[in-house]
């Protein structure tokens, strides 16, 4: 009987462990799906400062996190960020001569966008 | 062919995913040659990929490519030859220019070698979907039976009532909105749902318009796409899985929209 009794407040601190892992998780992709749309938000000519600053804290809020069970959908994340980093900060587009970057990093945020769903979708 | 092992399954999907085993997988929206924004891809790496992920065929059509004088020609050979060099996994497309005076030439050209498809992208070749240059184009494939797949992604936001002005023209031409329509879906679907000539492929859209498009449409005219090498094979059919199993979906319904619908729509 005490054995039975241990055995279920185990699989209880197991289950309790697990819901506290994936809350966490969740609140990552949150976090991270937030400032992706922000930074979509502002990606224009004025506001394109703002959009980096987004970018930029994102990156470092992923390459802190430690969440050993999501490191490849964060290496992913990350390096979609990066690539549309490279697109924002693009030299041409400052003589209004490129009609590509932009659609391309809204494309790339779109994509990262969509990691972070996907990922929320297996942790609720 | 599909693997059920390769994707991240949920303990209540299994079962779904497990009778899919073994379909047939085509990608809808691929790209070979040399972007102008710097991208690349070979037939080789594609296959690579295709073999990567199990995907059994994939369209493709040029880039906006660096070579893109005389209408796409040298673009389009490119795509010609990865064909020749792949025809049980390539099924070519070839791109124009409406704004180029060879582009009937070339659309005659490439009808004959057997090109399966047009692709037109009112962006980068800055063009309007309701100019006279786009009917002309719109009406010569309606002619020849080739259908058009239609960059409907960023940067269309303005243009889509003008595409679909130009289609409702054209009832027997066959259209696959690239990237679904995504920049006004809710317009788009209303239309497609009165006009069946309308498809959709399923590259680089947001998952929450994924999931209204599949809510929405008949399942027979979405066609999942990659967008490769914008967008990630396994990662867009890992989307496709989870909002398809979320609404419900059987696996004779998933594998229509991973390959099947596909296959029939190209005959």
């Amino acid at each position: 009987m005490s054995s039975r009794i241990s055995i279920k407040s185990i699989l209880s601190r197991m289950s309790e462990k697990e819901a506290r892992q994936k809350k966490s998780v969740f609140i990552h992709y949150i976090k991270i799906y937030t400032s992706l749309v922000i930074a979509a938000e502002c990606l224009n000519k004025a506001q394109h400062r703002r959009s980096i600053s987004h970018l930029k804290m994102i990156l470092n809020f992923i390459q802190t996190a430690r969440i050993s069970s999501e490191e490849a959908q964060l290496r992913r994340l990350d390096e979609l960020i990066s690539l549309a980093l490279k697109d924002i900060r693009c030299p041409s587009c400052k003589s209004a001569n490129c009609s590509s970057c932009e659609p391309r990093s809204r494309t790339r945020l779109l994509l990262a966008q969509n990691v972070c769903v996907l990922r929320m979708f297996g942790t609720v | 062919m599909f693997k059920w092992s390769k994707f991240f399954v949920s303990a209540e999907s299994i079962e779904t995913y497990e009778k899919l085993d073994g379909a047939k997988i085509l990608d809808a929206h691929c790209h070979i040659g040399n972007d102008l924004d710097g991208h690349s891809m070979s037939q080789g790496l594609l296959v690579q990929k295709l073999d990567e992920c199990g995907v059994e065929k994939a369209v493709i059509f040029p880039f906006n490519d660096r070579e893109k004088q005389n209408c796409f020609e040298i673009a389009n050979d490119r795509v010609l030859r990865a064909w020749r060099e792949y025809p049980e996994r390539l099924i070519p497309f070839f791109r124009l220019d409406p704004n180029s005076p060879q582009w009937p030439e070339e659309f005659d050209k490439r009808v004959s070698q057997g090109f399966r498809g047009l692709k037109l992208h009112p962006r980068a070749q800055k063009f309007d979907l309701s100019s006279a240059g786009a009917r002309r184009i719109f009406e010569r494939a309606e002619e020849a039976d080739i259908p058009i797949i239609i960059h409907t992604g960023f940067g269309l936001e303005d243009s889509m009532s003008g595409l679909l002005g130009s289609i409702r023209e054209h009832p027997d031409l066959r259209v696959i909105l690239g990237h679904s329509g995504f920049v006004d879906i809710g317009s788009v679907i209303d239309f497609a749902l009165n006009n069946r000539n309308v498809y959709f492929d399923t590259s680089v859209v947001r998952m929450y318009d994924l999931f209204f498009l599949m809510q929405r449409m008949d399942h027979a005219r979405i066609f999942y796409g990659s967008d490769t090498p914008y967008g990630g094979m396994d990662f867009n059919l890992q989307g496709i899985l989870s909002v398809a199993i979320s609404l419900g979906f059987g696996s004779k319904e998933i594998e229509a929209i991973i390959g099947g619908n596909l296959e029939r729509f190209l005959g």
